[in-house]
């Protein structure tokens, strides 16, 4: 777990910003928040979009900690889960769902399973989308990029 | 569309609405559908037709799981239809002349250079219409690529025929068809 000492410039900004009844929630996203997310240009999109944040979408999230963030938001458990059902699903060699931008919205995929054998480029897709659908429907804007390769393809590359 | 012609019978699973009056069977028989099907089956036609008019949306969603799909079986006859119409349709984000998504744009510029007529349909403008594609293709993301009838692909698969000219090819036949 990520200590909140490892983003000494993150909080200095953060705090003159924020007030009182949002400490909680910036403890809670300090925790998660990406390498990328230190950079100057998505500390400040990542402060924008706290300052935001109303009573009721402050409990939304509490109370959806465990499950979907907000669309729009997406962090590391939630790209973990979705390589973990990926993974599952299609009984894959492995796995990878990288964050592109750091904002969650756009997600490349690589997957590597023998399931893809005989299978057409969308179908393989196709496969990879139900797996992860819910997500898709709510949270990720678009996957930027994603290929499906069977072991024997990946291997040749 | 705001009349029903039944070129093969439909099989609706819809319960039987009790309120449905004799007088809205002969209105709606007598003016907007014709179809050589078996009463019964007209009868669940027309008690759709009404639902789908005259029914509050919180009750639909509560009668069937059917009703709270966004692709309604109208819908998907609608886009049967359009996709049936013509050889290479896009829904996109945008329009061909305006696309507001990068990936929709890609598409556009490939199909322009390529110098093939296609249509395209602005899931934007629409958000019903943008969850029944989803539905209708298995296909979670925009621009959805359709040629001859035929889900072809996103903006990454459209891309990578391009660029192995098996999307020239293809075109190629459909236009000749």
């Amino acid at each position: 777990m990520r200590s909140l000492s490892a983003n000494p410039s993150l909080l200095r900004q953060a705090v003159p910003v924020l007030v009182k009844p949002y400490k909680s929630i910036l403890s809670r996203a300090f925790l998660f928040s990406s390498p990328a997310s230190t950079s100057h240009s998505h500390n400040t999109q990542f402060l924008r979009s706290v300052t935001f944040f109303s009573p009721t979408s402050l409990r939304n999230f509490n109370s959806r900690a465990t499950h979907l963030n907000d669309a729009g938001s997406i962090d590391s458990p939630l790209i973990q889960s979705m390589q973990n059902k990926i993974k599952e699903q299609l009984n894959a060699e492995s796995v990878s769902v990288k964050d592109a931008y750091g904002d969650g919205r756009h997600v490349s995929i690589d997957v590597v399973a023998t399931a893809f054998e005989g299978q057409s480029a969308v179908n393989r897709q196709r496969m990879v989308y139900k797996a992860i659908w819910e997500e898709l429907q709510t949270v990720v804007h678009a996957v930027d990029q994603m290929t499906t390769s069977t072991p024997a393809e990946a291997a040749a590359k | 569309m705001s009349w029903c012609y039944c070129a093969k019978p439909m099989t609706l699973q819809l319960p039987l609405q009790p309120r449905a009056s004799s007088s809205f069977h002969s209105h709606v028989g007598g003016v907007t559908v014709t179809s050589s099907t078996l009463s019964l089956r007209l009868s669940s036609t027309l008690v759709f037709t009404h639902n789908l008019h005259f029914q509050p949306k919180l009750k639909r969603a509560s009668t069937t799981v059917r009703c709270s799909s966004a692709l309604t079986p109208q819908l998907k006859s609608t886009l049967d239809q359009v996709i049936a119409s013509n050889k290479v349709v896009v829904f996109m984000k945008g329009t061909k002349d305006f696309p507001q998504c990068g990936f929709s744009n890609t598409v556009v510029q490939i199909l322009k250079s390529l110098n093939v007529p296609f249509e395209t349909i602005n899931v934007l403008e629409n958000d019903l219409l943008r969850q029944g594609l989803k539905e209708y293709s298995s296909w979670p993301t925009f621009p959805q690529v359709y040629i001859e009838g035929e889900f072809f692909g996103g903006c990454d698969i459209t891309v990578d025929a391009y660029q192995k000219g098996e999307l020239q090819e293809l075109l190629e036949k459909a236009m000749l068809s």
